[in-house]
């Protein structure tokens, strides 16, 4: 698995899992599905991500999953991004269009296992966060 | 293992985007949205106010404040100023003029070509010493 670099604002630097090529999963499984106007839309929350406060207090921008420890959703609508903290700074995991008003259960256990992954290989790795 | 990665073709990709976002008036003005959002949110939050406490305020109903807090792209400037009013909160509205930019930078860069063509007219000192000793700033 790959972190993949997008942006650094003022307040934190923005990275995206990707599985392959350095491709953000979330850019691999959405962007064919989405017009110009909401991949735009989601680059604008994410500058957001990278120059706000933490955590984001409006929660019809950002919020915290409820019984999830470090997982984040960001929702320009009508897509949903997943993200987690690593220190100071966001790392996407992948998102989805949204269909219903409630986070969808396995988009979220899928953000889970991705970011479970992630911290695995990390702690293989020797490395300290 | 995990990899931090950079590649070039996606940071490039959302520079671009940033860059496109900046010349067009509605993507801009979703992006300051969004920081209007916050601020007004975490207005509340440090005053303790609900959604209801403040549509109390403002005589208004709680969705009308959750719809505000959601972004609705036509709230009136008269709106923002009534709700930043009872937060407690003054905006300021700022216009940047992108011409005068765009002047200033050209007349930087002609203010630097003087200093240059200056330096490069005095034959025993060279640009690189000049600068090095510091003359480069008082000349």
């Amino acid at each position: 698995m790959q972190v993949v670099f997008l942006s650094e604002g003022s307040a934190r630097k923005v990275s995206a899992l990707s599985m392959s090529r350095g491709v953000p999963i979330y850019q691999a499984e959405l962007y064919s599905e989405l017009d110009e106007r909401t991949k735009l839309k989601i680059v604008n929350y994410i500058d957001f991500l990278s120059k706000s406060t933490f955590p984001v207090t409006n929660t019809t921008i950002s919020k915290k999953l409820k019984g999830c420890n470090n997982l984040y959703e960001i929702l320009p609508k009508p897509v949903r991004l997943f993200f987690f903290m690593l220190g100071n700074d966001a790392i996407i995991t992948h998102g989805y269009v949204k269909k219903k008003n409630k986070t969808d259960k396995t988009e979220i256990e899928r953000a889970k296992s991705l970011k479970a992954r992630f911290f695995k290989e990390e702690d293989d790795d020797g490395s300290i966060h | 293992m995990a990899r931090f990665i950079k590649n070039k073709q996606i940071q490039d990709e959302f520079k671009q985007a940033l860059e496109t976002i900046e010349k067009d008036w509605s993507l801009n003005l979703e992006r300051q949205l969004l920081d209007i959002r916050e601020r007004i949110s975490q207005q509340m939050q440090k005053r303790n106010m609900t959604r209801a406490d403040l549509a109390n305020m403002l005589n208004s109903s709680r969705s009308y404040v959750t719809q505000l807090l959601s972004g609705n792209e036509n709230i009136r400037l008269s709106t923002l100023f009534k709700v930043s009013f009872a937060l407690g909160l003054k905006p300021t509205i700022q216009f940047k003029d992108e011409e005068d930019e765009l002047l200033q930078i050209f007349f930087h860069s002609r203010i630097h070509q003087e200093r240059i063509r200056q330096l490069s007219e005095s034959e025993t000192v060279t640009f690189q010493e000049k600068f090095l000793k510091g003359g480069y700033e008082r000349t």
